[in-house]
């Protein structure tokens, strides 16, 4: 019997620890980065041979990962037979996700484009002075007639919406429009300088997985087109690409090919300073904006929550940020001090 | 390597065709309970795996 990696429980090296994501059952764990190496470097080897190896410590970790099924031992037969994860990322749409800005239960815009792009995911924002349930029904059921889309998010804005509509009425939307995934509240987004906390969200499975190892997770593959026709890569973005109504089928097609529309969609955490540290880069879903240095190397405005230097998330008791641990991260640099950044570790981790 | 020679206990839990079997048999349960609910056989909002908006 000899040990085997199981190839849908990717591990994910971070600065200090590594992540276990867990792409079947959408669950992720965390193992030091000590044991990764170990079992790393000892793939393919006797189960006999490897207990010996490892000292009491280490087998604790060696058999969590066994009752996890994150690691198994086969017979020496099968070594060759498990294939590993293929990480190309294929799609047959040249959008899969949009957002729709609709002023009014009004769109007058050419919304057959999308599904020409095989877009199939699509997120309708409502902004209206005094929402009304039955008004966005009846426009989503006039909207959606012979439509393509395999599920609509909906989205009402907040001004006073909740005291409008009641919970019936939400339920009267779902029952009708069956392709309706989801219905939410929302709040203009309000300027940032720069200097808030962000706060992100973690999503594990197997599909984020591979897209995020090639793409920006949370921009790849999404347009947005506002109320009047301006075409922008994602809510939180400014730039405006084209308009809709100007353009033909072609030039739209042609649009998304650009690299100023697909720039973002390319920018994955792989490239992006701090991140690129970070176990969780894979199964993170943020809309911050990188920014381009001069020398091309990407990095973020804001910090994250996150510090993946000491493993320490903001709210606990230890945490330090970027710069109190030694890491320089802005327009002009990126630099670690790691020398601060062992000594710290050292009086977190090793009680 | 014979078929004797594997110890078929000591084989992870997914090389194991029980497990598969059971796997299946509940598979199938829960997509008959679903298509007599809504009256269908394939119809089923497949949702995007990541959320569209923040």
């Amino acid at each position: 019997m000899v040990l085997k990696f199981h190839s849908q429980t990717p591990f994910v090296k971070g600065y200090i620890r590594t992540c276990i994501y867990d792409l079947s059952r959408c669950e992720y764990d965390l193992i030091p980065n000590e044991i990764f190496y170990k079992l790393k470097e000892n793939i393919n080897l006797e189960k006999e041979l490897l207990y010996q190896k490892c000292d009491k410590e280490e087998l604790k970790w060696v058999n969590f990962l066994l009752e996890k099924e994150y690691i198994y031992f086969i017979p020496s037969l099968f070594k060759n037979n498990f294939k590993d994860l293929d990480l190309t990322f294929k799609t047959s749409s040249i959008i899969t996700n949009a957002v729709l800005d609709v002023v009014e239960y009004r769109i007058d815009l050419n919304i057959n484009i999308l599904e020409e792009l095989n877009c199939k995911y699509l997120a309708i924002r409502f902004f209206c002075k005094k929402p009304n349930a039955n008004k966005i029904a009846a426009f989503l059921k006039d909207f959606l007639e012979n439509r393509t889309f395999n599920s609509i998010d909906v989205l009402i804005n907040k001004s006073s919406s909740k005291q409008e509509i009641s919970t019936k009425e939400y339920k009267a939307i779902f029952e009708e429009l069956k392709t309706l995934n989801k219905l939410d509240f929302f709040e203009d987004i309000k300027e940032k300088d720069g200097t808030n906390t962000f706060v992100p969200k973690f999503i594990c499975n197997i599909n984020s997985f591979i897209e995020s190892n090639n793409h920006n997770l949370y921009f790849n593959k999404k347009i947005r087109i506002s109320s009047s026709g301006e075409i922008f890569n994602g809510v939180e973005t400014n730039m405006i690409h084209g308009k809709m109504d100007k353009l033909s089928k072609e030039e739209v097609l042609n649009l998304v090919k650009l690299s100023k529309v697909t720039d973002l969609w390319n920018m994955n955490k792989d490239r992006i300073d701090v991140c690129k540290d970070c176990e969780f880069r894979y199964m993170c879903l943020d809309n911050r904006i990188p920014n381009k240095r001069i020398d091309g190397s990407l990095y973020y405005k804001s910090e994250c929550s996150y510090n993946p230097y000491i493993a320490k998330w903001k709210n606990e008791d230890d945490f330090k940020n970027l710069f109190e641990c030694g890491v320089v991260c802005n327009e002009k640099e990126f630099s670690i001090d790691f020398k601060r950044i062992n000594f710290l570790n050292k009086r977190l981790w090793n009680n | 390597m014979k078929n004797e020679e594997l110890d078929l206990e000591e084989l992870p839990v997914f090389m194991k065709l029980g497990v598969l079997k059971k796997k299946r048999e509940k598979f199938d349960k829960e997509r008959i309970v679903y298509s007599k609910k809504y009256n269908t056989k394939f119809f089923k909002i497949r949702t995007l795996y990541k959320p569209i908006i923040f």
